[in-house]
């Protein structure tokens, strides 16, 4: 016996205020508003917030991708896309150019989204500044007093003693010179796509309770001293289907204790594998 | 000295924790390039005096500071989001240099944090800045990577200088800023503030139960007990003919 | 009251043992079979913190206290404290499993791949009965042994030198939670065993706020997640070589974090298959050496993730205080009146 749902699962009062949440976001950019967030039938970091997100927005002429790491495969995405498939009768597609709305966790395509595309990506810790200020009130304060000093401080100290920043993924940026914002566990080498791009972009952390966006055309700045500039991480081999070396690439380990190289982004993989042409891919 | 107009006033200051008044209506200015020593016992309500100047602690009266933007507005009117625009015209060096620096960083970083805050993004620019800051309050550079919890407390209190004088202030507020340092120490520290007066004009205000340090740096003195301004005046005249029984008292100790 | 006079006391006990089996009726042997296969999780979480493993005596223990947790890993712990000990079984690798379930979140995958096993971790929690999706047979073998991500990472210098909790001595036979008191810093397997063992609700409770307190970048990462039966063996007596007893549900976990030197490793393994626990475990075993956040303190972990200890204590507020209530009433009050006096 299956209950039946609303369209998209969520009731329309929960639907109503996410939306209304996510214009504010979208008013707002980079800055975190909080909500009430659902649980969902997915465990609580897995992908809750994103999904409610996702959910809120599609409807039945959309065509959905969802990807984990890269990985339209990968298990935690396959359940997604069957969820939000059974929900909402969208279509679904691996293809990046084909999608309309993108659910990722930490990655963003290699090919470029388009104007009227829309990535939500899945963040676990929306607070750039939990790190050096755990306390959550403490840290509204801070953001309301464009107060990232503590940021700062950290970068300084970490090019004093290592000569780099030792920061990986979730790279913090400064969103519209305005908010510090985390955005989600995203490896250095996806942080140059959001700046300036002609897609949107909304980000949800379900268990965190915040949802926040980046508007199209909107400069994101990762947080570096301007004589000690941001570089995105190193390509160390090439793919070992194709040769490439010019997108972020999986490390896979062998048991000789060596590592096998793999494009990351599986959509692309494919085209490049089967011959079909990619769309064009972000600069640099 | 007296017709130059003061760099900072309180009017009638009054603090209250609970039943218990702590100050009961306090004025004093402070004129450029002077410093200012505020001397009492404890319970006399002078590191409250402090705490207030710093806008750490609310407070009735009237506060102004002789800054742009700022002139002829009462500071403890601010609310809280207008109060870190003030503190950049102040330095505070704490008793205990735990609460002005972060212990487990670098020195150096302590020193540039507030130059981080004024905007600067340029690296270089902020170790270059950083070291002459610590040059100047005569710590040893071949430590300035050295976090605070390794250094001796006479090194911290160095490094709370360098801080100040980092930032640029209008006023450094200092708070009993000798205590735990040997005799030695203390001299040569206190001998360093009066370096930094002279060669780059300071003003301060320094709170102090101890005489002997006062006396090495203030210009002027004002006598606190018990939450009442008792005595000020030009220090040597408060140091040799004090009127006030608590401060005859606090003079007579050393004597 | 009734409560402390000898004679009116027992009574009111009996009466209150009677309501409870009013309340709670003993099981059939029949509901306890059921439990025992129907409830494997439920049993593998008692089993641990009870530190006994018997999934039938679990079962009827769960039965007999009507499903309270505590109260039955209490009878589990007391009536393992009356069985003889015959020996130590041998020790073995977290990699003897025989495992049916492996992943690694630090890579995509790896020799020996990423095996789910049986778990409802990538399904939807939606309530009512799915059509039974069954299995068939399988279409290749699972490897045997897996390659180990720990030996791979030692392999390739990734990992720093060992630390937390002093050296261990090889030859020495391994000290025992059981009959030893916990003092600190502990011995590691001690530590280790305090963690199998404890509560998996508090370890939960104490390793979120720990993972809380991270950042994406220095985000701690399952590098290896283990669930399967171990085979427990101990040297024949009189033929020597090894007799195999039976086998046991078993897992653990093993996560790594940004060190100086390379990567830490915390690392928990429990009887039964506990995912939230093992995790929880390895994540506070990564930091309980390192005091800024209480959680990170080994002392305060340990001491209060123990269920037997913890419950019991709770509890015991129910009993009766009222001496202690009415000295210290008098005493304060006392003080209160003195103080008005001057």
């Amino acid at each position: 016996m299956r209950r039946r749902y609303s369209y998209a699962y969520l009731d329309p009062v929960t639907k109503r205020e996410i939306r209304r949440k996510l214009l504010k976001a979208v008013a707002i950019p980079g800055y975190q508003v909080p909500f009430a967030s659902r649980e969902m039938p997915l465990a609580r970091g897995w992908g809750t917030g994103a999904l409610q997100i996702t959910l809120s927005l599609i409807g039945p002429e959309d065509t959905l991708k969802v990807i984990d790491q890269g990985a339209d495969d990968s298990v935690n995405a396959v359940n997604i896309r069957r969820f939000v498939a059974q929900m909402t009768g969208a279509k679904t597609t691996t293809d990046t150019l084909e999608a309309t709305v993108i659910q990722s966790r930490h990655r963003i395509p290699e090919e470029r989204l388009r104007e009227g595309q829309v990535l939500v990506l899945q963040v676990p810790i929306p607070e750039p500044l939990r790190y050096v200020e755990p306390s959550e009130a403490r840290a509204r304060e801070l953001h309301a007093l464009g107060d990232y000093s503590l940021l700062w401080v950290d970068l300084f100290e970490d090019h004093l003693r290592r000569g780099l920043s030792r920061m990986g993924a979730a790279y913090p940026v400064l969103v519209h010179g305005r908010y510090v914002m985390d955005p989600s566990p995203i490896p250095r080498w996806d942080i140059p796509k959001m700046h300036m791009a002609p897609h949107l972009t909304l980000l949800g952390a379900g268990r965190e309770k915040r949802l926040y966006a980046v508007p199209p055309y909107t400069r994101v700045e990762p947080l570096a001293f301007a004589d000690r500039p941001f570089t995105r991480e190193p390509i160390l081999g090439r793919c070992r289907r194709t040769g490439a070396n010019h997108v972020f690439l999986n490390a896979i380990p062998q048991e000789d204790g060596r590592v096998e190289y793999e494009i990351s982004d599986q959509g692309y993989l494919e085209k490049l594998i089967k011959g079909v042409a990619p769309g064009p891919l972000y600069e640099g | 000295m007296l017709e130059e107009r003061p760099i900072l006033q309180v009017r009638g200051i009054r603090k209250r924790f609970g039943d218990r008044h702590a100050l009961k209506g306090v004025s004093l200015e402070l004129y450029p390039q002077e410093v200012l020593g505020i001397v009492g016992g404890s319970g006399s309500g002078k590191t409250t005096l402090l705490r207030i100047l710093h806008l750490e602690e609310e407070a009735e009266g009237e506060y102004f500071l002789n800054v742009p933007g700022l002139e002829g507005r009462n500071l403890l009117a601010l609310d809280r989001y207008q109060v870190p625009e003030v503190r950049r015209w102040l330095a505070m060096v704490y008793q205990d240099p735990s609460r002005g620096l972060r212990m487990d960083f670098a020195s150096l970083t302590s020193v540039v944090e507030p130059l981080i805050l004024k905007g600067e993004r340029l690296y270089e620019a902020l170790v270059a800045q950083g070291l002459e800051a610590l040059e100047l309050a005569d710590f040893p550079l071949e430590r300035a990577g050295s976090p605070p919890k390794e250094l001796s407390q006479g090194q911290r209190q160095r490094v709370q200088i360098a801080k100040a004088l980092a930032k640029k202030p209008l006023v450094i507020l200092l708070d009993e800023p000798t205590t735990g340092l040997d005799l030695l120490v203390q001299a040569t520290f206190l001998d360093t503030l009066r370096t930094l007066k002279r060669r780059l004009g300071l003003s301060m205000i320094l709170v102090s139960h101890d005489l002997s340090v006062i006396r090495m740096v203030a210009d002027r003195i004002v006598v606190l007990y018990e939450g009442e301004v008792v005595e000020e005046g030009l220090a040597d005249q408060v140091l040799e003919d004090p009127q006030h029984p608590f401060t005859q008292e606090l003079v007579g100790a050393k004597l | 009251m009734g409560y402390v006079t000898a004679r009116g006391g027992e009574k009111a006990i009996r009466n209150a043992e009677a309501l409870f089996r009013l309340l709670v009726p003993r099981a059939s042997r029949r509901a306890v079979k059921a439990v025992e296969e129907g409830l494997p999780y439920l049993l593998d979480r008692l089993m641990g913190e009870g530190g006994l493993w018997d999934p039938s005596l679990a079962a009827e223990v769960l039965w007999e206290t009507g499903g309270d947790l505590y109260e039955a890993a209490l009878r589990i712990r007391a009536h393992r404290a009356t069985l003889p000990r015959l020996g130590d079984a041998r020790a073995q690798e977290a990699h003897d499993l025989l495992l049916v379930r492996r992943i690694s979140s630090a890579f995509r995958d790896l020799p020996g791949g990423q095996v789910l096993g049986p778990t409802l971790d990538y399904s939807l929690r939606l309530l009512g009965r799915d059509p039974d999706p069954g299995t068939g047979p399988a279409e290749a073998e699972a490897p045997r042994r897996y390659l180990p991500v720990r030996g791979w990472l030692a392999q390739r210098g990734l990992l720093e030198e060992a630390g937390g909790g002093p050296a261990e001595d090889p030859g020495s036979p391994t000290p025992d939670l059981t009959d030893q008191p916990l003092l600190f810093p502990a011995p590691r397997p001690l530590r280790l065993q305090a963690l199998a063992r404890a509560d998996t609700g508090a370890l939960l409770g104490l390793g979120y706020s720990a993972m809380r307190a991270y950042n994406a970048h220095r985000h701690p990462t399952v590098a290896e997640l283990g669930m399967g039966y171990l085979e427990v063996r101990i040297p024949h007596p009189l033929r020597g070589g090894e007799v195999t007893l039976g086998r046991i549900r078993a897992g653990f976990a093993e996560v790594v974090a940004h060190g100086e030197r390379g990567y830490r490793l915390g690392f928990s393994a429990s009887m039964g298959w506990n995912e939230v626990k093992v995790i929880a475990g390895a994540m506070l075993d990564l930091e309980m050496d390192r005091p800024r956040h209480p959680a990170r303190e080994e002392e305060f972990v340990l001491l209060h993730t123990e269920p037997i200890e913890a419950s019991g204590f709770a509890l015991h507020y129910k009993l009766p205080h009222y001496v202690t209530f009415l000295s210290n009433q008098l005493s304060h009050w006392q003080e209160v009146e003195r103080a008005e006096e001057v």
